[in-house]
């Protein structure tokens, strides 16, 4: 395929689908290329922006970035970027999937805390509306709902683990169990599988059925992520006002509901955009003329394919989305084999307990303020190619709860200098 | 005080093997074990149950042993066998003058061998270097070594034997050169336990050499550290073995889903001393690679180690040690009523247990006969309960829980059957190995069990290709369910659950276990914030 576009984005995680998105509305032609899913398939649609620093629970994460590493993604490329990307993504998804943040008693933007099926509270930034947890750090009778034949969400162990959470001292926590929705047909039921039953009109019939009993008995309704597959909040909206009560989703392990939701209303903007999407194609190799890349070549199921381009953004994600790849004697950024630092010897590339800050955890490519990639001298590797997301180094996304923030802060950046780029041949 | 005629310290194969002979032959006896069972050598193999192929040209007594305890083995410990056979190939870079010798070693030893065509080999194992020169097939076995010390225990028990799991002998009593007795500490309650008895027998393995020091004798034990690595893949359905003189690295055994590589062999420090290390991993795939030339492809699930009981009087070191046994009464060295059953190899440990036994029989006057190999350790399901347990229970899994349970099944069985009838399921807790709720209930319903580790060791939840991904967070949720506590707090239970498998994934943390980490980390931390929530109880 020969014509041309402005600015290909390799990845559909978020940090692509924020990229593309983002590279379209600055006014570039926009393809995407993936491989699988994406990591929004196992995440839980909220938007952690920075939750830990060094251990230390973050209440204004706004207010500590300044503190953060120097190579830390969010000090690359500046707190204003942060914030510009946030607000870019709450309004693209406004009418979709709207995106909410908490804020303490001046009004001050603060992180919030979801609770999770495993009884824990997650700090957390921006969250659609199943997610929304404010009710509940004022409620006196809190139900916690799991299902029957639903493995991963047992109220018990969510009703004593937030039972000794601080901030919920003196809640009244109540414990119930669905019946099966599936009546015992299906072995291994994921709140996804319930999630598409209760889109159906006779799923959600199910699920106020068996809830009904609670209507206005209770000021909170805990649910595992099974309240519809749509993202924009509507069949949970119509429980709270059929139950009179707020329902509220807690954070669940894969599959994730929630990250499919808004991986769902991305991909709509970029139909809607115009954006060229093409799957199942990973892309094998790169082709590079005196600094500057061409193009890329995938391998699709139709065989092997160019892509030219005026930039290239690589959203490919880190060990987990395959983006950077690990032996025992090197690790490479995937397409362009960049060299990532890594300890030589292998027992120091982690801690001896695993939630330990791992140097490995914390590894990937090395970029300048706009996040082009820097070699072992600290020269520009290539003019034209951005990057973002996990495949940078510098932050730790589990440890800190930054994975969704990164994702967008630089997805969007790196749209933004991509298309300046484009422009004028050199990067903002 | 408890009293009894003989006190066995070590609760690995050979001292429960001991346990269960001296129980069988009507002498009153108890064990103690300091960690959980099997906590050492006897879960930190390869799980090989032995032809002898291996020790033919070596040692031609101990192939005997090995071939001979490999059929009895697989006669009374059909739950904890499966009878794979196994390969012996010799490749273009082994001596085939080494073949001529091992042909008759293994006939003067009576080990059946058949040689086949490599091409034939192939086809049953495609997996395996085309360029392999001659392959031989041979009666080799896999065990799960966990599995059979269980099973001795449940043998032992039902004739009368007692075990005490987390008890550390702290001292052994004698007066007038015999012994009388000895002093345990529960290490989970930090109670202190005397026993008054007539013998001891130290089964203790690689710990043996600190037990005789107890009671003032110095023995020649040297551990010697064995790393190997376990694959994602059943990449095999046999043993393959390479056909030269043993060396690290040149045997792959397959277990359920997995296969094991193993095994190094390096002098210890202490017995305690089985972190794995990466340079042994990366030497082990060296080693394997011309058996399987995909090796590096494979996902590792993670190394272990362990520390072989080697017995070394005149201080040979490795391999060059003898794998022999020595049963020991140390009457000769002034103290009567004890004996030592040292070094040895898992295949021959019924074998050891009897002449150790035999020893303690002859100084009590006892003249039972050992009945060890004749009695099945673990009598088969009656076919018309497991005919009712398929109704309420699904096949696959029900054949391999009874397998696994033995004299346990009937009380998980009824507790499924009882949830059937009340209208509750019956979760399968653990996919990778058909772990349902009914078999995890029993377990932490038992006195002895204290954390998820300890569910794991006794029903191998968590053992399979996930590694405890899944399985972690759901039983903890069904045990909250039902109310039944551990000892700590769900977070800490899923980070120590969690941290077992770390330990044997950081020397190999690259590839595809690299990125199965960082899933891990990512459901655990990243969605479910353990790590935080550890963090802030400790504020």
């Amino acid at each position: 395929m020969n014509r041309k576009t402005d600015v290909i984005v390799i990845g559909t995680g978020l940090t692509g689908l924020t990229a593309a998105l983002a590279a379209s509305r600055f006014g570039a032609s926009v393809r995407l290329i993936a491989t699988g899913a994406g990591a929004l398939s196992i995440s839980n649609g909220c938007i952690d922006l920075l939750g830990y620093v060094n251990g230390t629970l973050v209440e204004a994460p706004f207010a500590v970035m300044e503190n953060l590493p120097a190579n830390h993604p969010y000090r690359l490329i500046g707190r204003e970027a942060v914030g510009q990307a946030m607000d870019f993504l709450q309004v693209e998804l406004k009418g979709a999937c709207p995106l909410n943040g908490a804020a303490d008693d001046e009004g001050r933007a603060v992180n919030t805390l979801l609770p999770t099926v495993a009884g824990t509270l997650k700090p957390s930034w921006l969250f659609p509306d199943e997610l929304d947890p404010r009710p509940l750090f004022s409620a006196k009778k809190v139900l916690v709902a799991g299902i029957k034949g639903l493995r991963d969400c047992s109220p018990a162990l969510v009703a004593a683990g937030l039972g000794r959470q601080s901030c919920l001292r003196g809640v009244d926590f109540q414990k119930t169990t669905l019946p099966d929705p599936f009546d015992g047909v299906h072995r291994a039921v994921s709140p996804l599988d319930i999630a598409r039953f209760v889109s159906t009109d006779k799923g959600l019939g199910w699920l106020l059925t068996s809830l009904g009993r609670w209507a206005g008995k209770t000021d909170v309704i805990l649910l595992p992520p099974v309240c519809g597959c749509a993202a924009g909040g509507t069949v949970i909206k119509h429980l709270r006002s059929e139950l009179r009560c707020h329902v509220e989703e807690m954070l669940s392990v894969p599959p994730g509901v929630g990250g499919l939701r808004l991986r769902d209303a991305l991909r709509q903007a970029l139909h809607e955009a115009q954006i060229d999407v093409i799957e199942n194609a990973p892309c094998v190799s790169a082709e590079i003329f005196d600094g500057r890349c061409d193009s890329v070549t995938t391998a699709g199921p139709g065989g092997q394919m160019r892509h030219a381009a005026g930039t290239f953004i690589v959203a490919t994600g880190g060990i987990l989305g395959g983006g950077v790849t690990v032996t025992p004697d090197e690790a490479r950024e995937s397409i362009f084999g960049l060299p990532v630092a890594m300890p030589k010897d292998i027992l120091a590339r982690s801690g001896e307990k695993i939630f330990d800050a791992h140097p490995l955890s914390r590894m990937g490519v090395g970029v300048d303020a706009s996040l082009r990639a820097l070699d072992a001298k600290g020269d520009v590797f290539c003019d034209n190619v951005f990057f973002a997301g996990r495949t940078l180094g510098g932050y730790d996304d589990t440890a800190e709860k930054s994975g969704n923030g990164v994702a967008v802060a630089t997805g969007w950046t790196a749209a933004r200098a991509a298309c300046g780029f484009c422009h004028t041949g050199v990067s903002s | 005080m408890i009293e009894t005629s003989v006190l066995v310290i070590g609760g690995g194969a050979t001292g429960m093997g001991t346990l269960r002979d001296l129980c069988m032959r009507g002498i009153p006896a108890i064990l103690l074990e300091q960690g959980g069972l099997a906590h050492g050598t006897s879960s930190r193999f390869h799980g090989l149950l032995h032809s002898g192929g291996r020790y033919a040209v070596s040692d031609n007594e101990s192939a005997r042993e090995c071939i001979e305890e490999n059929r009895i083995v697989r006669r009374i410990a059909r739950q904890c066998v499966e009878e794979t056979e196994g390969f012996f190939v010799l490749m273009p870079q082994d001596d085939p003058d080494y073949a001529e010798k091992w042909i008759p070693a293994c006939a003067k030893a009576g080990i059946a061998i058949d040689e086949i065509d490599p091409a034939e080999a192939r086809r049953l194992e495609p997996d395996l270097a085309p360029d392999a020169r001659r392959v031989f097939r041979i009666p080799d076995s896999c065990v799960d070594g966990f599995r059979l010390v269980r099973h001795n225990a449940m043998s032992a028990r039902r004739h009368g034997g007692r075990v005490f799991e987390y008890h550390e002998v702290t001292a052994i009593r004698h007066e007038g050169g015999r012994v009388c007795g000895a002093t345990a500490r529960d290490k989970i309650t930090g109670e202190t336990m005397e026993i008054a008895c007539q013998c001891i027998v130290n089964a203790a393995g690689s710990w043996s050499g600190r037990v005789a020091a107890l009671a003032g004798l110095d023995v020649s034990v040297s551990p010697d550290r064995g790393t190997l690595i376990v694959f994602n893949h059943r990449f095999t359905s046999r043993v393959v073995n390479r056909l030269h003189p043993s060396s690290d690295g040149d045997i792959f055994v397959p277990h359920g889903s997995i296969t094991i590589l193993g095994t190094t062999s390096t002098p210890a420090s202490c017995p305690d001393d089985i972190e794995p290390q990466p340079d042994e991993v990366l030497h082990l795939l060296e080693i394997g690679e011309p058996l399987f030339p995909r090796l590096r492809e494979y996902r590792i699930l993670r190394a272990f180690a362990g520390t072989r009981p080697l017995y070394t009087p005149g201080n040979a070191q490795g391999r060059k040690a003898s794998r022999g046994f020595h049963a020991v009464d140390h009457a000769g060295e002034g103290l009567e009523g004890m004996f030592s059953i040292f070094g040895g190899k898992f295949t021959t440990y019924r074998l050891m247990a009897e002449r150790v036994t035999d020893l303690v029989c002859t100084h009590l006057g006892v003249t039972e006969p050992c009945r060890t190999a004749a009695e099945p350790m673990v009598p088969d399901p009656a076919p018309d309960v497991l005919e009712q347990a398929a109704r309420y229970f699904p096949m696959p899994d029900l054949s391999l829980m009874a397998d696994r349970l033995g004299d346990d099944l009937p009380d998980v069985l009824g507790r499924a059957r009882a949830r059937k009838e009340n209208k509750s399921t019956n979760p399968l807790l653990c996919e990778c190995e058909m772990v349902s709720f009914a078999e995890v209930e029993h377990i932490a319903r038992d006195a002895g069990t204290h954390s998820l580790t300890d569910i794991r060791l006794r029903t191998r939840l968590g053992m399979g290709t996930c590694q405890g991904t899944w399985c972690a967070l759901r039983t903890l949720g069904a045990l909250a369910d039902h109310d039944i506590a551990l000892k700590k707090n769900p977070p800490e239970e899923i980070r120590d659950f969690l941290q077992e498998r770390w330990h044997g994934l950081r020397p190999a943390l690259w590839g595809a276990q690299a990125r199965e980490m960082a899933f891990t980390r990512a459901v655990y931390a990243g969605s479910l914030n353990i790590d935080g929530a550890l963090h802030e109880q400790e504020n």
